[in-house]
């Protein structure tokens, strides 16, 4: 008894002592009153579900080791609920969201699989992780229900022999990302002032996140591009240096190192270049999280002129319907309940932006399942014959998918960069989109349209 | 009845020493001597650079390895929780480094430090009586002089750091330049990775003591998983930067909405890689990366300390008498306890220690993803040193280190990464089953 009350009271210190870690409040200004309304095309309903609850199931890993990028899609998730509901629900239904946190365990995964497949609501699940995707794959198939993922793997999404699934991605391939990159580089190589011709080397995470983008297609359609390679070189994420890696591939000659990986990943890569004086010598560049405030965060100053891809309408533009909508509720919701200021921030990443759109094409998708078979009789199969049809751009073009034709994840995108830019005096760090959306390139392993 | 034979195919240890550094030597000058220095084509200060890389990154699989020899030379038990405690300790040290700590976390540091000074200086459990309530014996302590002296040296101290963690906000010049914000976070870790020490020691091992060896190393991991819990519930999961060797930080304004900004650190511009002038004898400069050089550092210094402590401390000497007989050292007056919790607490600032070198890393930070995982890279370290030696742990670390980081460079990522260090550590193994350093003993009925 008295050990248990001991332990209790060391917890309880902590946590005391945390909660005022920090005694400065929120650095906020009142802003500008934002949109909180849907201002964009959606479909109407054509029933009147008021009164019924439609539940978003999702599980992923929010207390293992990628807890860090799982923890902004929960939040995006419940705040995106938050302001579906405030706009109607689902056709008048109320929507509540189920989560499961694996830790990162597959065993886990499949466990939870077992369980929420099986309820007479399941028509969908959302997952964060490749791996988990490709668990799941065909047991998704078997039992009709529909998965939308938060990764690009294209073993999930094609299987072995590239035949699509009932697994939607909403973010582009990462072999199309690379494809559309070199398209880039080959064009506008010369605006980045770097001497001779653009050749790429690969230092990406080792695994198969890392090492799912530098696929012989991908590889085939750069060259085509004329842009050369340098080989490939992988490090762990606890790797306390990737200078070993990042010399490799620059004297084999690269002056552009392309990056799958996300976070402290990107930002090693940048600081690496950096602290070895190749600044000036390569480009450092990745796929579409090589963009984002946790980089950022990390990698600070060294980030700067960082290239990647950029599938999403992104925060800073503040014009825009969706990001309007979102940066308010995370105004709210994140911001003025946060400890700290940079508590908030960590959250106003990629993940928050992606997962609160991915709700509002889950409701899209959801209203027009509902409109062609009714409320009685909606299932994962209907979900899954509205999805093989599906083109929509969420909260008008947070990003933008096209699941027909047997496409399985978003096939356009811009390039953007990381930008340290000077604003009423104050240095603030912004990511901006360089070029125009583009169609991606199909490189997948079997069936794509583009390999060479 | 149990002996140790400290010999290693038929090698002392500082046999095998003088051995290993011979080997390094001939290949240095072999390098050196020719041209190109591989097969492969890589030139001599490739190799060299890569080889003293390879030092480095070794020299954080020491850091971390000196603090689960530590816990197994003084208890036996493999500590599975080390990369927890590496991570909260990290995880203080990088609150107290990015601001000044709040009334209540300054407080409460200090008032745990002040209490562990008061118990080390006025409290004497020697002269309790064990038929008193905790009270009675308390009120028996209040007699001696020396628990007043205690009380005022506890207060003291509580006050000090109380006062240096509250008002520690410029720089200090004392022979280099120490920046606040690394005071504050050392001082802080240091006492809260003490107490962290201390209480896992308490509250989770002590209980188990004679239990069976599976029952602690389990209790190592549940351990292990409830300090991930707490540090997520009190610092979230992001990834916290801490550039303290890597650059400088700057303040900058993100833009939130138009015209509205929020004030937030970050990482600035980072610093070049240390030098040394080698270009007359190599062709190139060598460069070493910022952390990794403090890394290597504090791994030495710890293993200095360490040796010194074992050899020439009664408290390292008790010690080691309480590892090999815990019986036996109690028979003879040693408060074995006493010294478990002490080990525990010297892990735990260890495990601190190496959580920092490797939040440190340019663009790494500090986080669950990449401080814990590390532990478990370095246990080919400790098993290849063997279990129970604090040289052990040096030289293993810095093997894999610079096996993992030659095979990146020579061979490819895939088997610098994740088969190298493995294959070494098998056949060493297989060679010499205690690791190159570790202590072969011989049971005789």
């Amino acid at each position: 008894m008295k050990k248990a009350l001991l332990i209790s009271l060391v917890i309880a210190l902590l946590g005391f002592s945390s909660s005022f870690a920090y005694e400065d409040s929120p650095q906020t200004r009142s802003m500008p009153q934002q949109a909180d309304s849907v201002t964009w095309e959606v479909t109407e309903c054509e029933e009147d579900l008021t009164g019924e609850t439609i539940t978003f199931y999702h599980f992923g890993d929010l207390s293992g080791t990628f807890a860090f990028i799982s923890q902004p899609l929960v939040a995006g998730f419940t705040d995106g609920a938050e302001f579906l509901n405030e706009t109607g629900g689902v056709c008048g239904a109320t929507v509540v969201q189920e989560f499961r946190d694996t830790g990162g365990s597959q065993d886990q995964a499949q466990a939870f699989w077992d369980e929420l497949s099986v309820r007479d609501d399941a028509y969908s699940i959302f997952l964060y992780a490749s791996a988990d995707g490709e668990l799941l794959r065909e047991q998704a198939l078997e039992q009709e229900t529909v998965i939308f993922i938060a990764a690009g793997s294209e073993l999930a999404l094609y299987g072995e022999d590239g035949t699509p699934g009932n697994m939607y991605a909403i973010i582009p391939l990462y072999a199309d990302q690379l494809g559309g990159f070199c398209d880039y580089i080959a064009e506008n190589w010369a605006s980045f002032g770097i001497e001779g011709d653009p050749v790429m080397g690969h230092v990406s995470w080792l695994g198969a996140f890392g090492q799912s983008t530098n696929t012989e297609a991908a590889r085939a359609y750069c060259e085509a591009a004329r842009v050369g390679y340098a080989g490939a070189e992988y490090y762990l994420p606890i790797s306390p240096n990737v200078s070993t890696q990042v010399q490799a591939v620059v004297d084999n000659g690269a002056n552009i190192l392309f990056t799958t990986s996300l976070a402290s990943g990107p930002a090693q890569i940048a600081g690496t270049v950096e602290t070895e004086g190749l600044g000036d010598e390569v480009l450092v560049s990745g796929v579409n999280w090589v963009l984002d405030t946790s980089v950022i965060g990390l990698g600070g100053a060294a980030t700067n002129g960082m290239v990647g891809l950029l599938p999403y309408t992104w925060w800073d533009e503040f014009e825009h319907p969706g990001v309007q909508v979102i940066a308010e509720k995370w105004r709210v919701n994140r911001l003025e309940t946060a400890a700290t200021p940079t508590d908030a921030l960590a959250v106003r990443n990629i993940a928050y932006l992606v997962s609160f759109a991915s709700l509002d094409m889950w409701r899209e998708a959801m209203v027009r399942t509902i409109n062609a078979v009714g409320w009685e009789n909606l299932s994962g199969a209907a979900l899954d014959a509205t999805m093989q049809e599906f083109s929509y751009e969420p909260m008008g073009g947070i990003f933008r998918v096209d699941y027909t034709e047997g496409n399985r994840s978003v096939s356009s995108a811009r390039i953007g960069s990381i930008q340290f830019i000077e604003l009423d005096g104050n240095i603030t760090p912004t990511i901006q989109p360089l070029t125009d959306w583009f169609d991606l390139p199909d490189l997948r392993t079997v069936g794509g349209a583009d390999v060479p | 009845m149990t002996s140790t034979r400290a010999t290693i195919l038929g090698l002392s240890p500082q046999g095998l020493q003088l051995v290993l550094l011979a080997i390094g030597l001939l290949l240095a000058a072999g390098w050196l001597g020719q041209d190109d220095c591989s097969a492969s084509g890589t030139s001599c200060f490739g190799l060299v650079q890569l080889t003293l890389n390879g030092v480095l990154v070794g020299g954080v699989y020491a850091l971390v390895a000196l603090g689960i020899v530590v816990v197994n030379k003084a208890s036996g038990v493999f500590n599975f929780a080390h990369g927890y405690l590496m991570l909260a300790g990290a995880l203080i040290f990088w609150q107290a480094y990015s601001a000044t700590p709040s009334l209540g976390f300054a407080a409460l540091l200090a008032g745990m430090a002040g209490f562990m000074a008061f118990t080390m200086l006025g409290y004497n459990p020697n002269t309790e009586d064990k038929r008193l309530s905790r009270l009675g014996r308390l009120r028996q302590q209040a007699t001696h002089r020396r628990f007043w002296v205690g009380v005022g040296m506890g207060l003291g101290v509580a006050l000090l750091l109380f006062w240096l963690l509250r008002n520690l906000e410029s720089d200090v010049q004392f022979i280099i330049t120490w920046r606040a914000g690394i005071l504050r976070g050392a001082i802080s870790a240091v006492i809260g990775s003490t107490v962290i020490g201390l209480v896992v020691e308490r509250f989770a091992i002590r209980p188990l003591l004679g239990k069976p060896l599976l029952t602690l190393v389990m209790m190592t991991l549940a351990v292990g998983l409830l300090i991930q819990g707490i540090t997520a519930l009190i610092w979230g999961t992001q990834q916290n930067p801490l550039p303290i060797f890597t650059s400088e930080t700057m303040t900058i304004r993100q833009q939130i909405a138009p015209g509205v900004f929020v004030d937030n650190t970050l990482p600035g511009e980072p610093l070049p890689n240390y030098t040394l002038p080698t270009r007359d004898l190599l062709g190139e400069d060598l460069s070493f990366t910022r952390n990794l050089v403090w890394g290597f550092g504090i791994a030495l210094l710890g293993f200095v300390g360490f040796v010194a402590f074992f050899q020439l401390t009664p408290l390292g000497l008790a010690m080691r008498a309480a590892a090999e007989n815990q019986m036996l050292a109690q028979s003879v007056g040693l408060r074995v306890r006493t010294l478990l919790a002490v080990a525990w607490a010297i892990a735990a600032v260890m495990a601190m220690a190496a959580g920092v070198i490797q939040g440190t890393g340019a663009g790494v930070g500090v986080s669950a993803i990449v401080i814990p995982p590390l532990a478990f890279r370095a246990f080919p370290a400790v098993l290849l040193g063997g279990l129970e030696s604090i040289t052990g742990a040096l030289v293993g670390g810095i093997l894999i280190g610079v096996v993992e980081v030659l095979a990146t460079g020579l061979i490819d990522s895939a088997t610098g990464q994740e088969f190298a260090p493995f294959a070494v550590l098998m056949v060493v193994l297989l060679i010499r089953p205690d690791g190159l350093f570790g202590e072969r003993r011989v049971e005789r009925v």
